[in-house]
């Protein structure tokens, strides 16, 4: 016991240290998934969940009324003859998610501009959770291609001092790279 | 160096310039360039300090070597560095805490509360107005909801139109728009309500306020009560602005609440920032203007340093050394001055060296004149010092030193005491001080029992104030010598021309006498006339051998040069000689000694020393001659040595003087004329006296 009484603060340190490493692992990110891909009258629609997480230090960024701006980007490619990537397609939207203080509620912006406010910031970062039919241009309905999808905070509308925080990682939201690959559509 | 740091500054103002602009404006300068900008300036720095340290290295390395200009270059970028580092710091810290105090000072409790509560008196005005907007909806919900369902579009018109509100539509369940009422000349047709709306709508009410295109606009959602009192099925919405001056203000207060909200936020970050900025800001600026003193303080050290080197080159002998003028300020004109001088001093020295080598040119051949003078040369000053003199004067003097330069001119200076009368003489002369013209004497000696007359000629040199005696000496002897023979010559020529022509006739005479009276004299007297004619035969006789050693002696010099074998012509004399008593040793290195001269000469030489040895020899009891010649590369000697009773000390140094002779009937010409023969034939002849008996005679010949 008194061995334990002992080492009973470095096991605090310890527990201490190894908790904040655990808390920093959670990384917040944007998870794509469930891509869907129509073609209708020479048009491409994108529909896709993506997952928002967020730490609690750009919540509270948000909730300060620092305006959040999502970037989505889209990319079709397709294999050339020479076995190169030719890009086909190429959109881009944004989304955003701002904390309206006269109206205390959080505001979404989606990709038509229309706006919905929400209470709380769950039900704001729900409203994003499915993107449904984005068109992202005309084309030939391709017989083979890969979609690639990426969204991501983008850090050139936050304010100046935060742009530049050399704690790169608070503010680093974004997606992997999520492919599809373009099979024949009917 | 200076153009690096021309560069590197150049470099580190835009970079800075680009940091500062970065972090106000968003659209020029992005937050990766932003950091990308930090890298820059941040390795910029890194590079400036790595370049200072080199330099500095450098530096002290240079003060460690000593190079001129090192120190004072040190000096100077420590003085520039001091000068700009403690303002620059002070500056530094100053704006540092400058700016930490106004960023604080941006978010007060003051502001925030202000704004606080501007933003609650907006929020409450806009739930006033909300409630307002209840009431009203509640209100006209009822009234349409008791009224009779055919004047629903009436009431709905009408309270509209009372309560002032912009639009009311009434939906059914499924969102189907049932009555609409507002003004559509100005508006757009009615938004379809959101299904969840409705659905918290049918709770009682649901109002929310939305914000679109910069208008705040109210949105109220009530059910119609129904007369069956079943749930309502209908659902009216009002749809009402928030009045301009409100609205305005209100969001106004929430872009300020905001703004203000984002600074406070980021404010660690803005000071973190700022601090960094102003940091580089600094260590740009010191390290620039350490990088930049470097340049200054060379170039200002430049020409001292340029011009410490010249002067050690001076100081070394060098005068040609000139310091490029890059400058028109003091130390320009200091330079040009500087170089200026060295030119005149250049053109000094020049003109100096070439005097001097002029003056050494002339004393170089004033030397080899006074070498090969035959005349000794002596220059004394007033007080009796030797200031110059040549070998030929220390030659005739017989100095003790080669070299008496400086040497008081005294007795002191001769190793022989024959020369003390004449320097006794001339410093008489020369102390006296009267000697205003040349003045000239003649002094006989007896050097070792060889006279010698020696000629000092005294010529006084003025030089201002100064006056020194220049001395010339010359050993007359063997001018006196050969002006005696040369009389002796001429007088021998005339005795024999005299005396050679009426002794043939004596003779003559003599014997005629004796012919015509032999036969008449008795015996007695023919014996007496035969007596006196042979004693005047013989005396003719004599007189003639006289008189040919006179002509041979005055005889103009005349050879027949031709080799032969020295040795042989020695064996040949000698066999003459083989009859008499003496003992001839011949000696020689080898039996073939060829010799170009005039043999019949030397043999003349050869046979007069030999005669004049066998002279000596008479009264010898055991009569020897030593002959011993020797054969070198240059000379071929012969020596001949008797065993006599030798020369006396008193002829010793008269000897080959005509007329001088130690015989009672020699004429005194045969040494002469052997010493003549050896000085046509450019050799040396020497006799002296054997260390225990007789004479040795030395013949040094030439090898043509």
């Amino acid at each position: 016991m008194r061995y334990l009484k002992k080492i009973s603060n470095k096991l605090v340190l310890i527990w201490m240290i190894l908790f904040s490493i655990h808390a920093y692992s959670i990384e917040q990110k944007i998870e794509i998934s469930d891509i869907k891909l129509d073609f209708k009258e020479g048009h491409y629609f994108v529909s896709y969940s993506q997952s928002i997480t967020l730490l609690s230090e750009a919540k509270e960024a948000l909730s300060k009324g620092i305006p959040f701006k999502f970037l989505v980007t889209a990319k079709i490619s397709q294999k050339n003859k020479y076995g190169l990537n030719s890009l086909i397609l190429y959109k881009i939207f944004y989304f955003q998610l701002k904390y309206k203080s006269l109206l205390q509620k959080y505001m979404v912006s989606d990709m038509n501009d229309q706006k919905s406010y929400f209470s709380n910031i769950d039900d704001a970062i729900m409203r994003l959770s499915y993107i449904e039919k984005w068109d992202i241009g005309p084309s030939n309905n391709l017989k083979e291609g890969t979609l690639e999808l990426k969204a991501k905070l983008d850090k050139k509308y936050l304010p100046k001092a935060l742009q530049i925080n050399f704690n790169k990682k608070s503010w680093d939201v974004e997606s992997e790279i999520t492919k599809y690959e373009i099979g024949k559509l009917n | 160096m200076r153009y690096v740091i021309t560069t590197v500054a150049f470099i580190g103002i835009a970079l800075l310039i680009l940091l500062a602009k970065s972090l106000s404006n968003a659209e020029l300068v992005s937050s990766d360039t932003f950091r990308l900008l930090l890298i820059f300036n941040i390795v910029f720095v890194c590079a400036l300090i790595v370049l200072i340290t080199i330099q500095i290295a450098k530096l002290l390395q240079n003060v460690k070597k000593e190079i001129l200009g090192s120190r004072l270059t040190m000096r100077l970028v420590l003085s520039f560095a001091t000068v700009v580092i403690i303002p620059v710091t002070i500056v530094y810290l100053v704006s540092v805490s400058f700016l930490t105090k106004s960023i604080e000072s941006w978010f007060n409790v003051q502001v925030e509360s202000a704004l606080q509560g501007g933003l609650s008196l907006g929020q409450k005005t806009l739930d006033i107005l909300l409630k307002d907007i209840e009431l009203k909806s509640k209100s006209l919900a009822y009234s349409i909801g008791a009224a009779e369902e055919s004047s629903t579009t009436e009431i709905l018109n009408d309270l509209r139109e009372k309560f002032s509100i912009q639009e009311a539509v009434i939906f059914d369940s499924n969102s189907k728009i049932l009555n609409v009422s507002g003004d559509y000349n100005t508006l757009p047709l009615p938004a379809l309500p959101k299904q969840e709306d409705l659905i918290r709508a049918s709770e009682g009410f649901f109002g929310k306020i939305e914000e679109v295109d910069g208008k705040i606009f109210m949105k109220a959602y009530v059910p119609i009560p129904s007369k069956e009192l079943i749930k309502s099925e209908k659902i009216i919405q009002i749809t009402q602005p928030i009045p301009e001056s409100i609205s305005d203000i209100a969001l106004s207060v929430e872009s300020v609440y905001e703004d203000y909200q984002t600074l406070a936020y980021s404010r660690s970050s803005l000071k973190i920032i700022y601090t960094m900025t102003l940091t580089l800001v600094l260590l740009l600026a010191i390290l620039s203007a350490v990088a930049a003193s470097f340049v200054i303080s060379r170039r200002i050290s430049k020409p001292i340093s340029l011009l410490a080197e010249a002067t050690r080159q001076i100081a070394k002998g060098k005068y040609n050394k000139t310091i490029p003028e890059n400058s028109r300020d003091e130390l320009g004109l200091l330079v040009m001055s500087f170089n200026s001088m060295t030119m005149k001093l250049n053109d000094a020295t020049k003109s100096s060296q070439k005097s001097r080598e002029r003056l050494e040119i002339a004393r170089a051949f004033l030397d080899k004149i006074l070498t090969n003078l035959s005349s000794g040369v002596i220059v004394i000053d007033k007080d009796g010092v030797i200031k110059l003199h040549n070998i030929t004067a220390s030659k005739i003097i017989e100095f003790k030193k080669i070299d008496m330069t400086n040497i008081k001119f005294t007795n002191d200076i001769s190793k022989n005491k024959i020369y003390e009368p004449i320097i006794q003489k001339i410093n008489r002369i020369i102390l006296a001080k009267k000697i205003v013209k040349e003045q000239s004497f003649e002094f006989n000696t007896n050097n070792k029992n060889n006279e010698e007359i020696i000629r000092v000629q005294i010529t006084p040199l003025k030089r201002e104030k100064n006056i020194s005696y220049i001395l010339v000496i010359d050993d007359i002897t063997e001018l006196t010598k050969g002006q005696r023979n040369q009389a002796w010559s001429e007088i021998a020529r005339r005795l024999a021309h005299e005396i050679k022509n009426p002794l043939t006739p004596i003779q003559l005479s003599a014997e005629r006498i004796e012919h015509k009276l032999k036969d008449k004299l008795s015996n007695e007297d023919l014996i007496m006339l035969r007596k006196s004619t042979a004693t005047i035969v013989n005396q003719v006789f004599a007189l003639k051998t006289m008189v040919n050693e006179f002509s041979e002696y005055s005889r103009p010099p005349e050879r027949k040069i031709k080799a032969f074998n020295l040795f042989e012509l020695f064996e040949n004399i000698i066999e003459l000689y083989q009859a008499t008593k003496i003992k001839i040793i011949l000696k020689a290195t080898n039996n073939k000694i060829s010799i170009k001269a005039d043999e019949n000469k030397i043999r003349q030489v050869i046979i007069n020393l030999i005669e004049n040895a066998k002279d000596g020899l008479i009264k010898e009891n055991k009569p020897e001659l030593i002959i011993n010649i020797t054969d070198d590369n240059k000379w071929i000697t012969f020596i001949i040595k008797d065993n006599g009773m030798g020369i006396s000390e008193e002829l010793m140094g008269r000897i080959f003087e005509p007329y001088v002779t130690s015989k009672k009937n020699g004429t005194g010409l045969g040494l002469a004329i052997v010493n003549k023969i050896i000085e046509e034939h450019s050799g040396i002849i020497e006799i002296m006296k054997n260390k225990v008996k007789g004479t040795c005679v030395s013949v040094r010949l030439p090898k043509l």
